[in-house]
Order: C-alpha cells, then sequence, then structure tokens
C-alpha cells in the first residue's frame, strides 16, 4: 500500500502566522486568546482568537484581493507556504494533484456587510458577493493561483471539516486517485452574526477556554487556516523532499443521535477506525491530540470515548487539546490541530493543555495524564504513532492516525 | 495643449465621465489608468463577464442610474462604455423633466 507524508505546510492562526513561530508559540504556551476590540452588545464573552495583523496585502495579488474575503484569503496565505515548502507544484503535472480544504461557514464577513447594506438602503448587491461568500471559493483561488486541475472541492462539516477533508486526501493519494494533494482547513468565523448566533448557543467561554478544566466554562472562538502538501513516501523521497510526518491512518464515524449534543459511541468510533486504518492497535498510540473545546459537554463525552478505546490505558494516556492558546477555528481547527500533532511528533515534545489553573483536571473525566505542561516523550518509545480528533456538532466524527517519520 | 492629461487626449468627454470609467476598469482590472485609453478594448484589457456586472454595478451606484443587460453585452470598447454611460444619464434627465416635480406623490394623485 502506498504510504502517505506530509512534505510541506502553510499556517495563518492567532498564534502565528507560519509553522516555525506557530510551533514557537504552542510550545512557549504563548497564546492568542484576547479581549475583543469591536463593541457588540449583549454578548455573554468577550475574548476570541483573531488573527492579528493578517495583511492580504502581503499574500494576495489585487485581482485575488477583489475576491478573496478573509477566509479565502488565509487559504490562500497558508497553501502557498506549503508549495513553497514542499515543492509540490513544480514536481508533479497539475492534472494528477488535488486540492481538498474544509470551510464550515464560508465567507461570512462578506455576508454580514452585504445584509446590513440591504438592510439599510435596500437596492442591489454587489455582483461578486455570490464568489466572495461561497465556501468553496478558498480550493478555487489555490488551485488557480497553482494550476492545479486534479479533484478540487471544500468539505463543510461544521468543526470536523478540515480532519474530513485532510482524511479524504490522505485516502485519495494512499489508493493513488492523485498522486499528491493540498489539504487542510480555512475559516474565518468571528464576525457580528456568527458572534452572536454562538453567544446564543451559550457554549461560549466568559472567560478563556481551559478544556478538562474542572472549572471550565465553555469554548473560545477562533480563526485561521492550515494547510499541508502530501504525497506517496516513495516520491517524496525519489525527489529528496524533506518529510514532517506520515499520516496513516483516517477514520470517520456519525452519532446518528443529536443536532449538537455528543455520545461517545461516535467518536469512539472514529477513533478506532483511524487506528484500524492505520494497521495498528490501541496499544502503540502514545499521544492523543483532542478535540476538547472546553465545553462541560465535550470534553466530558470525548474522555468517556477515550476511555472506551484505550480502556484502562485512557489514564495514563497523555491527552492535550491546544485551543486553550489559538482558539476554536470550527472547520478549520482539525487542520490546525494536525499541524500541533506533526510538531508534537518532530519534537519528541507533547504541548501542553493550555488554561488549566488550581481547579485542576476534572477528577469525573478519569483522565490523569492530561498534560499540564509540555511533556517530552520517553526517548525510543513514543509518541511513535498520535490521534488528532475533531468531533463536529450534529455528530460527525473524523479521526487522523500521525506516525513520527525515521527517515 | 490640451487640458486633459496625457491620457484623455482625444476624449470629447469633458464632463469626466471617460476619466471615471478608466478609474474604475484600472481599480477592477488592477491595472494602471494609464494602460488605459479610449480605444482599447474590453478584449485587450481582459475584461471578463463578471468584470462587466462589477463595473455596470459601480457605474450604477456612482450615477445612480440603470444600464440595461442589453446595453453590458454590446460593449466592446472603453469609449462604447463611456457612451453607454452618457447615453443612461440622458434618458434619465429626460424622464425625470418629463415627469414633473409632483408625479413621483402618490397622495397629491388621489
Amino acid at each position: 500500500m502506498t504510504r502517505v507524508v506530509i512534505t510541506g505546510v502553510g499556517c495563518i492562526t492567532p498564534i502565528g502566522q507560519d509553522a516555525a513561530s506557530f510551533g514557537e508559540n504552542l510550545f512557549a504556551g504563548r497564546g492568542g486568546i484576547r479581549e475583543m476590540t469591536e463593541r457588540i452588545p449583549d454578548l455573554h464573552f468577550s475574548r476570541t482568537a483573531r488573527v492579528e495583523d493578517f495583511r492580504p496585502e502581503q499574500w494576495l495579488t489585487a485581482s485575488q484581493r477583489q475576491i478573496a474575503e478573509r477566509s479565502s484569503a488565509f487559504a490562500i496565505a497558508a497553501a502557498r507556504q506549503a508549495v513553497e515548502q514542499s515543492g509540490i507544484v513544480a514536481a508533479y503535472p497539475g492534472d494528477s494533484v488535488a486540492i481538498i480544504l474544509g470551510c464550515s461557514v464560508g465567507g461570512r464577513s462578506t455576508e454580514d456587510q452585504e445584509a446590513e447594506k440591504l438592510h439599510k438602503r435596500g437596492g442591489r448587491l454587489h455582483p461578486l458577493t455570490v464568489p466572495r461568500i461561497m465556501a468553496s471559493a478558498g480550493t478555487s483561488l489555490v488551485s488557480m493561483e497553482h494550476g492545479i486541475t486534479g479533484p478540487a472541492f471544500t468539505i463543510t462539516t461544521a468543526c470536523a471539516s478540515g480532519t474530513h477533508a485532510i482524511g479524504l486526501a490522505f485516502h485519495m493519494v494512499r489508493s493513488g486517485a492523485v498522486r499528491a494533494a493540498l489539504t487542510g482547513a480555512h475559516e474565518a468565523p468571528l464576525t457580528y452574526v456568527f458572534l452572536k448566533a454562538w453567544d446564543s448557543l451559550r457554549v461560549v467561554s466568559p472567560t478563556a477556554c481551559r478544556p478538562f478544566a474542572a472549572d471550565r466554562d465553555g469554548m473560545t472562538l477562533g480563526e485561521g487556516a492550515a494547510v499541508f502538501a502530501i504525497e506517496s513516501l516513495e516520491s517524496a523521497e525519489a525527489r529528496g523532499a524533506e518529510i514532517l510526518a506520515e499520516i496513516v491512518g483516517f477514520g470517520m464515524s456519525s452519532d446518528a443521535h443529536h443536532i449538537t449534543q455528543p455520545n461517545a459511541a461516535g467518536p469512539a468510533g472514529a477513533m478506532l477506525r483511524a487506528i484500524e486504518d492505520a494497521g495498528a492497535t490501541a496499544e502503540e498510540v502514545g499521544y492523543v491530540n483532542a478535540h476538547g473545546t472546553g465545553t462541560e459537554a465535550n470534553d466530558r463525552v470525548e474522555a468517556e470515548a477515550l476511555h472506551r478505546v484505550f480502556g484502562e490505558r485512557a489514564r495514563t494516556m497523555p491527552v492535550s487539546s491546544t485551543k486553550g492558546l489559538h482558539g476554536h477555528a470550527i472547520g478549520a481547527s482539525g487542520a490546525m490541530e494536525l499541524l500541533v500533532t506533526v510538531l508534537a511528533l518532530r519534537r519528541n515534545l507533547l504541548p501542553a493543555n493550555a488554561g488549566i489553573g488550581e481547579a485542576g483536571v476534572d477528577a469525573a473525566s478519569g483522565l490523569e495524564h492530561v498534560l499540564l505542561q509540555n511533556e517530552a516523550a520517553v526517548p525510543g518509545a513514543g509518541p511513535g504513532l498520535a490521534l488528532s480528533n475533531s468531533f463536529a456538532f450534529g455528530g460527525l466524527n473524523a479521526v487522523l492516525a500521525v506516525r513520527r517519520h525515521e527517515s | 495643449m490640451s487640458m486633459y492629461p496625457a491620457r484623455m487626449q482625444g476624449t470629447e468627454s469633458p464632463n469626466g465621465i471617460a476619466e471615471e470609467c478608466i478609474a474604475l476598469i484600472a481599480k477592477q482590472k488592477s491595472i494602471e489608468p494609464e494602460q488605459i485609453h479610449l480605444d482599447s478594448s474590453f478584449e485587450e484589457l481582459a475584461v471578463d463577464s463578471l468584470d462587466r456586472v462589477s463595473l455596470a454595478f459601480d457605474i450604477e451606484e456612482k450615477y445612480e442610474i440603470e444600464i440595461p443587460e442589453s446595453m453590458i453585452e454590446k460593449i466592446r470598447t472603453v469609449r462604447d462604455m463611456v457612451t453607454g454611460v452618457e447615453e443612461a444619464l440622458r434618458q434619465k434627465n429626460a424622464s425625470a423633466e418629463s415627469a414633473g416635480p409632483d408625479s413621483g406623490n402618490p397622495a397629491q394623485k388621489a
């Protein structure tokens, strides 16, 4: 079977606008959750994880800027970094490369602006409104910039969009359907209507996101993008590309249960399938990058799912969610967290689960090894195999299994 | 010596419409206005169908006129665009004059 490796990565996040700065801030615990500067009345929260100082003119041509609103702009910037690092566009014919990106909500800022104009003064909307709003615009703009003419589409599965996109791209490269892919996710959901909508769900933290904490009180919304270049191990080695990690498994499931409430069977099924898809056993897993949103329900149910998958080992399994640093970027969260997982494997250093204070880890979770600080893995013993979890509203679950690449 | 800048020489549009059209095309296509002349064709400026509707929208917003679909399709050059805008403005002014000051108020008709 074809082995699939990551040879390039790019990102635009609240804690770094390239993989190197993202990694530096991640392991230094320098978070991007800040007080909002916008005045939005009657919100129960005041903090978000925004990408500060993102300058579209640094990344986009004038003609790209006409069409790309913030979400698509993140995709273009992250994809270009991945292309430059990997060299995949030069290495493969355009029609043998796929672009599969995740995006849950599309061009929210354009939709908000145009709706406001319409309600205030009526009349018509700008002709570019549709291209700016459509969730697949990022994929199209990336394909045009790089001349990639293979399969190209956008996956939307709420908070699991990025992980579903990467998993599908991984399967397509592994099966030989394409020779390489650009895959990841992008999202820019911090808009007036979207923030108000999340506020109404009463799942956003009035303080700051602290997953698995005994006193956790919700998630913190974020934004950004992460994009990976993937290809077969054989081709990557033949052309001398630097291999960052190997994607070995992907598992999916649906809870078929409730539009917002999670249940443990679905997430557990997705983890088990990812491990099986990797041809591995649960015993080989040495780290889980949890979905860990910081809501009461997600973290409780994810802990239960971890117990179903790992049995007694769940108590001692190193687990962390890094959403307390970069926030929850909705559809882009899975891609950002795959980057966290790849960096952890490369450095043999597991990132802390940021935000847990004096209240400590929720004892009811039965998770005794939630990482309170960065932790060096035992040399030579792990984490050879790591999981990256994404679980979405509506019970859509996706899990990637990744291995450190030993050259 | 012409009263217009070099790129405007030859224009018969002293009301600024030609300059406005050129500025809008320059913005739409991200090119310098100096590269655009009245006889430049939309084809050579790579003005595509989406650009056409965007430009029509910009013009309509600027001059509070309506550019009919049939006119958008017929425009081949910058000069066609300027002429079209002038024509639409003439029609707007003519209908405003013929309508009279009170015709828009249903209350007075009742």
